[in-house]
């Protein structure tokens, strides 16, 4: 266990942090592509979500098992479900029957995952504050 | 001449006095380290203070990152900060620690 393992919940909160915000990135493309009818696959953009994996180390602290080492995003995976159908037959991307494809982002949805993804953020943010508290209360005891 | 001056100089040289010392001064310094593989509390204090010195470097290569607009996220940046923050105050406590104990050894009576 080397010196800056002692803040190692720092990094952990950190990588918290780090996902969250991707989560939000991903979020906000979803929200600004709510209505773009072409994508890079070909067809209209479809909703994304990430996927979140836990981190553990090899070195034991402690406890036996692997030590923590944060979360990491995984992966980035789009939405199977149904692509909404729009009569829009001025539209250039109507088919033969004056349909457009539109994405399968609902924008109730997005604000409320946001939420989520805030929140969350915000939870990584207290228990890095906390810690760091902690850390300074610990530091106290040595202060004459 | 100096092949006889030498000679009696090269086999002192060879004699194994100086070797069984070193082991010696090791061993005896390691109980009172608190058990760490022969290593005095000069080297234990030396490898507190790389890591705060990594904890700095990590800061810095953060701010460098956030200057040249390389950051990827700005709680990466501050975080780096903090930790450097807390790991010197921490040695700088020890140190105060360890300043106030020699400060006191040198006004005690004898």
């Amino acid at each position: 266990m080397s010196f800056n393992d002692l803040f190692s919940a720092n990094s952990i909160s950190g990588s918290g942090m780090t996902a969250e915000s991707y989560r939000m990135e991903v979020i906000a493309n979803n929200i600004a592509n709510a209505n773009s009818t072409r994508s890079a696959n070909g067809g209209p953009f479809r909703r994304q979500d990430v996927v979140f994996a836990e981190v553990l180390g090899s070195a034991t602290r402690g406890a036996p098992g692997p030590n923590f080492r944060g979360v990491q995003v995984v992966d980035r995976i789009e939405d199977p479900s149904e692509l909404p159908r729009v009569f829009m037959p001025g539209h250039p991307d109507a088919d033969a029957e004056g349909f457009v494809q539109m994405p399968n982002v609902q924008l109730p949805i997005e604000m409320v995952n946001l939420l989520t993804a805030s929140r969350a953020y915000e939870a990584n943010l207290r228990a890095a504050q906390t810690f760091r508290q902690m850390s300074e209360q610990a530091l106290a005891l040595l202060r004459g | 001449m100096p092949m006889d001056a030498l000679a009696p100089l090269a086999s002192l040289s060879t004699l194994p006095r100086l070797a069984p010392l070193a082991p010696n001064e090791s061993s005896a310094a390691a109980p009172a380290a608190g058990g760490t593989s022969g290593s005095g509390f000069g080297t234990l204090l030396n490898n507190i203070l790389d890591g705060n010195r990594q904890a700095n470097a990590a800061a810095d290569a953060a701010v460098q990152d956030l200057a040249t607009g390389e950051a990827q996220d700005l709680h990466t940046v501050s975080l780096a900060i903090a930790q450097a923050e807390v790991s010197f105050r921490l040695i700088l406590e020890l140190r105060n620690r360890l300043s106030d104990a020699l400060q006191e050894v040198t006004r005690m009576q004898v």
